[in-house]
């Protein structure tokens, strides 16, 4: 046997069953060939460095993308008719928006009895969790982060909202990069409308309070973070952009904060666009800061961060101020223990209520929370109802 | 860069599809975290840009849902899954919105042997030397070794015989050995 045929055999043997005695035959010779005995080495290398490990809390966006997608099914189930074959359709290519076929669980769990209610029960929570930056009060389409990391699907130009109220058409950074032949892409077809998706991204730090830290454990040299409060939810700093593009985008409302600067605290405007958590901020002249909002999940319901106001970055957020301040561990007399969840994170609700209308955090959660090492109770709100 | 373990096919991926089907938001949200860091991987490697992946993550598991009621299991989960990801990947290439960076493997910067020790920088090599390979070289070897496909299977979504996989899984694999630095003698 070759060094070529003892290779294929052991790359073979990796994915499926092999004739023992020709993979014997290629063992005997990788005792004999350093080189072969290095090419078994170098996939037992692979093999052990493993997987790149995924963001925290990305698989809990994904699945607020997914509550929202019952969401938006529940609100569409009476004027949608036809179901699809859309495994098929998942499984290709982007569909023509206009497509009205994308549905076919959703719509069929939503006409299912035994389903309706946990349909509209979720998609009150999701629905909610797409407005949950108050943005409301006027309609849009796409957004286009001029020098952002992050990026969609980009019309052919974009409007740049100077922030000083002028507007400007220009071709967005992206276009100018990709921009070699391919035509402007159409409107992806995710399922998930643009709401739905830049929800998830606001609910970035999400879903870390599940934690194998023990109970109570105080976060060592736990980072401070950077946040806001715009009408009393908290948004965390996500990234610094130098402009913001896009069509419809506006004000949707105002925070009083001096970020990151020494001085006192001011009042801000808060650009946004419709259905899109992420906000914006003009911190100088030649920066924009983008907040998304901190959230979690419990027992399958997101949750919203509420806080008193923030007016500096490195303030930890506080109970709001309808709360009394627990005076014992147990959250007495504010809150009531619930129970942990799956990894161990205590959740307190407001005495005599549910975690339905909210829950509580207490002092010091463990590392791979969102707000890990806040030396405050914190309180978590379902987000609240789009109307 | 931190790293989990190398993911193998689930077996009770099929109990959770079939829950799932029912609207079982728990099932479902089992087979998201099951699958995340495979899809996230199979993603970040496809483009070098850990923001696209966790698009390309999100954008994965919403088709996944909205397809299941269509799903007849005739074929594995693991084998669908990678299909929409695979396919998810290549639309946002032709779209223009992504655009995967394959690196010159010339310009590979091997981890020094004294720190193939250091975790992190083992992993970063091997994140390099896996974008080296031919796209379809390191499509075939993904599809093979993290999502479990077989040659067949894997032949059957790329459109080509179960043997070209093997040789395309092979050819990676060698190509892997070599930049790894465990290979680096010739073929006797």
């Amino acid at each position: 046997m070759n060094c070529n045929e003892a290779r294929e055999i052991l790359s073979e043997s990796y994915d499926s069953p092999v004739d023992p005695a020709l993979l014997f035959e290629a063992h005997a010779h990788c005792r004999e060939c350093a080189s072969c005995a290095g090419f078994e080495r170098s996939w037992q290398t692979y093999l052990s460095v493993g997987l790149p490990r995924p963001p925290a809390g990305l698989a809990d966006r994904v699945m607020s993308a997914v509550h929202a997608e019952v969401s938006a099914s529940a609100a569409t189930v009476a004027d949608t008719a036809a179901d699809g074959p859309a495994a098929a359709d998942a499984a290709g290519h982007s569909r023509p928006q206009s497509d009205k076929k994308g549905l076919p669980l959703l719509m069929s769990k939503a006409r299912d009895p035994r389903n309706r209610r946990a349909v509209a029960t979720w998609g009150s929570v999701a629905a909610a969790l797409l407005i949950l930056v108050g943005v409301g009060g006027f309609a849009g389409s796409r957004m286009i982060l001029g020098n952002a990391q992050r990026s969609d699907s980009a019309p052919a130009t974009s409007r740049t909202y100077n922030f000083d109220g002028t507007t400007e058409e220009r071709k967005s950074a992206l276009d100018m990069r990709t921009d070699t032949g391919a035509a402007a892409p159409e409107k992806k077809d995710t399922g998930s409308p643009d709401g739905l998706k830049s929800m998830s991204y606001g609910l970035k730090d999400m879903g870390s309070a599940f934690s194998s830290a023990s109970k109570g454990q105080k976060a060592k040299k736990a980072e401070k973070p950077d946040l806001i409060t715009i009408d009393g939810a908290v948004y965390r700093l996500d990234s610094k952009v130098n402009q913001v593009s896009a069509p419809d985008l506006g004000e949707v409302g105002k925070t009083r904060s001096a970020l990151g600067k020494v001085g006192p605290a001011r009042e801000r405007i808060v650009l946004g666009t419709p259905g899109i958590s992420r906000v914006y901020i003009q911190a100088s002249k030649s920066e924009v800061f983008v907040f998304v909002p901190v959230a979690r999940m419990y027992a399958g319901r997101s949750y919203v961060l509420e806080s008193a106001p923030i007016t500096r970055f490195g303030q930890w957020p506080t109970l709001p101020k309808r709360f009394k301040k627990p005076t014992s561990p147990s959250g007495t007399p504010t809150f009531a223990e619930v129970d942990a969840d799956a990894l161990s994170v205590r959740v307190f609700s407001e005495s005599g209520a549910g975690p339905e209308s909210g829950i509580a955090i207490a002092p010091y959660p463990p590392a791979s929370d969102p707000l890990a090492g806040c030396p405050e109770w914190t309180w978590w709100a379902p987000p609240k109802n789009p109307q | 860069m931190d790293n989990t373990t190398v993911s193998a096919p689930v077996s009770g991926d099929a109990d959770l599809v079939q829950k799932a089907r029912t609207g079982d938001l728990v099932a479902f949200e089992r087979l998201v975290r099951l699958h995340t860091p495979t899809v996230y991987a199979h993603a970040l490697r496809f483009f070098d840009d850990p923001t696209a992946a966790e698009d390309i993550v999100q954008e994965v598991f919403i088709k996944v849902y909205r397809a299941l009621g269509d799903f007849d299991g005739r074929s594995r989960f693991s084998t669908w899954l990678f299909r929409v990801t695979h396919n998810t990947c290549l639309d946002h290439a032709r779209a223009g919105r992504r655009r995967p960076i394959p690196i010159d493997p010339l310009t590979v910067e091997l981890t020094d042997p004294d720190r193939m020790d250091d975790r992190t920088a083992l992993s970063a090599t091997v994140e390099k030397a896996l974008r080296t390979l031919a796209p379809d070289d390191r499509e075939a070897l993904q599809a093979v070794s993290i999502f479990g496909l077989t040659y067949a299977e894997a032949g059957a979504e790329f459109g080509v015989p179960a043997g070209t996989v093997k040789s395309r899984v092979f050819r990676a694999r060698r190509a892997l050995a070599s930049i790894l630095g465990g290979s680096a003698g010739g073929l006797q």
